[in-house]
């Protein structure tokens, strides 16, 4: 630290010290923030957004820190964790799913999803001209249609299948080489009109899953969701699950961030944003934002305030004022006001 | 009261950086690199893949680091046994025909990291090919001085690598008698090349 040779110097140091300490301790500084922080919301209304940031200056701050800023391992972890906590607190036990999405919520939410008819139209085309669907349904119908030439219609009713009589007179491998023959020439049949099958079933499912059928099917699901605990519901999900959840949302986040779009909409936003808030007073900004003087003071005093007050019985806050100061009131500037103030150095 | 980092923090981090590496080689030699995902690793390894990036940014750079932390060691201390092996007779490739059992030593001892470097030194990843080429001129150097000048010498060396980085691929898929056979074999392909570069191996 600065050694402060004049006596009137290092008094007044002292001085300043105390005098600080007392501004920065005890209640007097939760007062001083509130009066500064009302003055600095009665200052923000006198100023635009134009003046005190520019559009470039804030693309730069999405760069660096959505863009090119690598986020903290321990983030991650901590995301991962936490989740776990939530599924395996015993909060999840005693609240249902009903608590968290009320049933009028739910009306609400199923309502709008039976209303996106052309999302309805898009999702069930999709599906049906998928080769997946394909195979399944091909794969169904040749089943189906072989079980209802072969098999009797009732386990218990032996003789009732379209072939009985054939049945009892050939032997059984006759049979099994005739249903062999039949599926494969089905199965064949069914390859070559795979692509009006899924026409035409893509027609039948436009009709079947119309608006009534799905709210019908949403509200049987939330039937038996409701009731559910959350910890029931959470049982589908394993810790694993929602640990690769995490990641494959982080894993496509920093892939995301860098893509040409996301850059280009960030700066689209900006730009959308400063066009509406660039001319308009900061003060009007924060509290369109939904923050107000009062919060502010109330979240400075919550979180301020004792770590102030540890910073004060720990001594810390001391010798950073004294570490601030003491290069001052040592310098020469000082020394010579005071010898012109006729305050001379008293030591010598 | 004084609050500090813990110094367990510090080993346990260590210890995982540890079991990372040794579950990517582990997977590695039945898949390949190219097809592991961290979320397999850190299983592997024991932790919760959310804990990954606490060590690594992603795979890649798990392999840049592999390759610098062990790969580099590896073959440092290959050259260097082979030096130490060999008679100080004044030849730059004096210590070359003790390199093909010191690799195969290290090849016994660690197939896994072995077979990856060996690996990817082929691989699809541009980044662990550079890393590994900057590994392997290191090596050269190390174990025929004055390599590293543009020249007769430098050629013949680069050969003599590439012999003994096959030798050792092929090696590690033998055993046994096909194996000394494989060394052998790499013995005469490097007397070849060195007698070729007017010398000859002591």
């Amino acid at each position: 630290m600065s050694e402060i040779a004049n006596d009137t110097a290092r008094a007044l140091f002292e001085a300043h010290v105390k005098h600080e300490l007392a501004a920065l301790g005890g209640d007097a500084v939760l007062r001083t923030l509130a009066e500064e922080v009302g003055k600095a919301f009665d200052w923000l209304g006198t100023v635009t957004l134009n003046q005190i940031a520019t559009r470039a200056q804030i693309v730069a701050v999405i760069d660096r820190y959505a863009i090119q800023f690598r986020i903290g391992g321990g983030i991650t972890e901590l995301a991962g964790e936490m989740s776990n906590a939530v599924f395996s607190s015993t909060r999840s036990e005693e609240t249902r799913v009903d608590e968290i999405l009320p049933p009028s919520l739910f009306e609400e939410f199923a309502e709008k999803i039976v209303a996106l008819d052309s999302a309805r139209r898009e999702a069930i085309h999709l599906v049906t001209q998928s080769n997946a669907y394909g195979a399944f349904v091909t794969r169904v119908l040749k089943r189906g249609i072989v079980d209802f030439v072969f098999r009797p219609l009732d386990k218990a009713q032996s003789g009732d299948s379209l072939f009985a009589n054939l049945a009892r007179r050939v032997p059984p491998t006759v049979l099994r080489d005739l249903e062999e023959r039949i599926a494969a020439r089905l199965e064949r049949y069914l390859e070559i009109h795979r692509e009006r099958i899924a026409h035409d079933s893509e027609e039948y499912m436009l009709e079947a899953l119309d608006e009534r059928a799905i709210r019908t099917v949403a509200d049987d699901v939330w039937e038996s969701v409701a009731p559910m605990r959350l910890s029931d519901a959470f049982a589908f999900i394993t810790s694993h699950d929602l640990e690769d959840f995490v990641v494959l949302g982080y894993e496509f986040w920093l892939k995301y961030r860098k893509t040409r779009y996301f850059r280009e909409l960030s700066t689209e936003l900006v730009g959308f944003f400063f066009d509406k808030y660039g001319d308009g007073s900061v003060a009007d900004l924060v509290s369109d934002m939904g923050v107000s003087r009062e919060m502010l003071v109330g979240e400075i005093q919550t979180f301020v305030g004792p770590v102030l007050a540890e910073a004060v019985t720990t001594g810390f806050l001391e010798s950073r004022i004294r570490a601030r100061l003491a290069p001052f009131y040592a310098s020469s500037g000082v020394s010579k006001l005071l010898s012109e103030a006729g305050a001379g150095d008293g030591s010598g | 009261m004084v609050v500090r980092a813990n110094p367990e923090k510090k080993e346990e981090k260590e210890r995982i950086r540890h079991a990372l590496f040794h579950a990517t080689l582990s997977l590695a030699s039945a898949h390949g690199f190219a097809s592991l995902g961290l979320r397999e690793v850190s299983r592997e390894a024991l932790i919760a893949p959310t804990s990954f990036y606490r060590h690594f940014e992603d795979m890649e750079q798990l392999g840049l680091a592999l390759i610098d932390e062990k790969v580099g060691p590896l073959l440092r201390e290959v050259s260097e046994t082979a030096r130490a092996r060999s008679r100080a007779d004044g030849s730059p490739f004096a210590a070359v025909p003790h390199a093909v059992p010191a690799l195969f030593e290290a090849a016994a001892d660690d197939g896994a990291l072995v077979r990856f470097f060996l690996a990817e030194r082929v691989g699809g990843i541009a980044r662990f090919r550079g890393a590994i080429e900057g590994e392997i001129a290191r090596f050269t150097t190390g174990l025929i001085a004055g390599s590293d000048a543009p020249g007769t010498l430098q050629s013949a060396a680069r050969a003599i690598v590439a012999v003994l980085l096959d030798a050792t691929f092929f090696g590690l898929e033998r055993e046994g008698e096909a194996r000394a056979e494989t060394a052998a074999t790499a013995l005469v392909q490097l007397e070849m090349i060195v007698r070729g570069a007017g010398s000859t191996l002591a």
